[in-house]
């Protein structure tokens, strides 16, 4: 045990099999929540057959998508249509392995983990285009021109807001980000932080491909996007990979600003930080049942016009912070 | 600030819708953001704690919970008067066919639907209607998969003998046989009489001011004294094969 635990190759290992796999099951019910939160707000009741309260839902839409035959058109790139749903799962899942679930708990204790964690995020944009190049189809290939032109525009306020807790704290590393905020207060509770974090939350939004930033999907115009032409098991995985990539960052959101496993009356951390990360999912799922969809000018407009300049500032003034703290 | 709605060279004076854009409250998205989110909250609150009204004829909802969900094979909503449904056959008193197989309802009928072959009685039957009525029909069938359900049979139909009054859509069946109905899937509900029927020339045992009433009073209206069909209440007998061949190619 403490070989393993000492070693870091089969630490990570063993920590990312369970982690991914409590992930999945984790996103398997989170559909589940979030159909149920959804048809309450829209005065309908949501899944309610399967199990009680329709809680087995998941496993069936999980069973039948299994059964399904995966199709590829013809024209189709063979190789890439097939690589596409794998590659998005996996760049997904790659960033859970730097969140800290508690003092010693994580899977690899990167002193880069900030810079990893928003290289796979950025990286999504990837296999969504792969995806839409592939499917030879108009729509596919339009949602993933947007994919990728949103996803690189979000990126730069996106890491900007993610450089005022890296500022403030002096490390790259998101345990010593959670640390820092043990030791010296959640960097939400600072004025610069409050504001960081609302700008770092809405272009995860926008990075993560959900409402009001789901521009790429746009059912009404494009189908469903790079997703048009994938169904069964494919499409699962992109729908998983979708939900998988908003709860990590709705943990990041929380290891960076709301002072991760920290909390009060001596409760387990790690409990700390599960609820925590179910709140701020909870908000960025209320926000997509409330809002509706941005045009894709105004997408632009809001992140080079008014994000971008926010973000620069925000960086000046955490800046300007530690060099008066000295 | 110039409007982005002004057409670009103009002279004619912009409407007032034209006129509306948003303002500087409305521009910076957060407060109008905040309320559609207050508004998504107090519908998720009511719906989560008031209890569902089960009652489908409601449309305005004014209790606590807004949900409108109606669990359809369990709970189902009332059709609206005059829907027009699954075809029938309209019996007489006697529960035999009003119909005369005059071919008015298949001759009208744009997808071509009903198949209708006529017998005739014979003369020298001393029965009450042959005297008044040459034909009948030895098959009546309806692919109700062809059926567009525009309802031309029952306008063309000059006895009355075939109505959409059944307030039942076609159920479900396993295979496309199962939707051609004959005589005795079609021969149902309550009979329909007429003062000017022809086998009440001869005398009817009937008063005339019934028969009339009882002409003009449509499934569902008169006091409920009739049970209503729909509602997955009414038994169709399919133990009996279709014996027509023209729809089963």
């Amino acid at each position: 045990m403490t070989f393993v635990l000492s070693n870091p190759w089969l630490h990570g290992l063993v920590f990312g099999a369970v982690l991914v796999s409590v992930l999945m099951a984790l996103v398997a019910f989170i559909t589940w929540f979030e159909r149920k939160l959804a048809g309450r707000i829209q005065s309908r009741l949501g899944p309610t057959m399967v199990g009680p309260f329709g809680l087995l839902q998941p496993i069936a839409d999980a069973v039948k998508a299994m059964q399904k035959d995966f199709i590829v058109p013809k024209d189709a790139d063979r190789f890439l249509f097939w690589l596409a749903p794998p590659l998005t799962i996996a760049f997904a899942l790659a960033t859970a392995a730097v969140i800290p679930f508690s003092k010693d708990v994580l899977a690899a204790n990167l002193d880069v983990g900030v810079l990893y964690a928003l290289a796979f995020s950025g990286l999504l944009a990837f296999p969504t285009w792969v995806a839409g190049w592939a499917s030879n189809n108009k729509y596919a290939l339009l949602g993933g021109m947007r994919m990728v032109a949103q996803g690189i525009s979000y990126e730069i306020p996106m890491v900007m807001a993610a450089l005022v807790p890296v500022t403030l704290a002096g490390t790259l590393s998101m345990q010593g980000i959670v640390e820092y905020q043990v030791a010296s207060g959640w960097i939400i509770a600072t004025p610069v932080g409050a504001a960081a974090g609302l700008l770092f939350l809405t272009t995860a939004l926008a990075e993560g491909n959900r409402i009001p930033f789901d521009i790429p999907e746009a059912e009404s115009e494009l189908v469903a996007g790079p997703t048009t032409e994938y169904n069964a098991i494919g499409w699962s995985i992109f729908a998983a990979s979708e939900y998988a990539h908003s709860v990590i960052t709705a943990a990041i959101v929380s290891a960076l600003f709301l002072g991760g496993w920290d909390g009060w009356w001596n409760l387990p951390p790690l409990l700390w930080m599960v609820a925590k990360t179910g709140f701020v999912f909870l908000i960025v799922t209320w926000v997509r049942w409330s809002l509706l969809r941005f045009r894709s000018d105004q997408l632009m407009a809001l992140c080079w016009k008014y994000l971008v300049p926010g973000a620069l500032l925000l960086v000046l003034i955490a800046g300007i912070q530690v060099s008066v703290r000295g | 600030m110039a409007s982005l709605t002004h057409a670009p060279h103009g002279h004619a004076e912009p409407t007032k819708q034209e006129l509306i854009e948003a303002d500087v409250r409305e521009r910076t998205y957060v407060p109008e953001f905040l309320k559609g989110l207050a508004i998504t909250t107090r519908h998720f609150l009511r719906n989560l704690f008031g209890e569902r009204d089960t009652n489908t004829q409601v449309v305005d909802r004014t209790g606590l919970s807004t949900v409108s969900t109606v669990f359809y094979p369990e709970e189902k909503p009332d059709y609206p008067e005059g829907y027009r449904g699954l075809h029938r056959l309209v019996p007489r008193e006697d529960g035999k066919p009003r119909c005369v197989a005059c071919y008015m309802c298949a001759t009208i009928c744009p997808a071509q639907c009903i198949y209708i072959e006529a017998g005739e009685y014979d003369p020298a039957d001393e029965a009450a209607e042959s005297r008044v009525i040459e034909k009948f029909p030895s098959q009546f069938v309806i692919d109700e998969l062809r059926c567009i359900v525009c309802g031309l049979c029952v306008d063309a139909c000059p006895k009355d003998a075939i109505r959409m009054d059944t307030y039942m859509h076609t159920p479900s069946e396993y295979n496309r046989q199962g939707f051609v109905y004959d005589i005795p899937r079609l021969l149902k509900g309550p009979p329909v009489t007429h003062p000017t029927d022809p086998w009440y020339k001869r005398g009817s045992s009937l008063p005339p001011d019934h028969v009339h009433k009882e002409a003009h009073t449509r499934i569902g209206e008169g006091g409920g004294a009739q049970p209503r069909l729909g509602g997955g209440n009414v038994e169709i007998d399919t133990s009996k094969p279709v014996a027509v061949t023209k729809f089963l190619k």
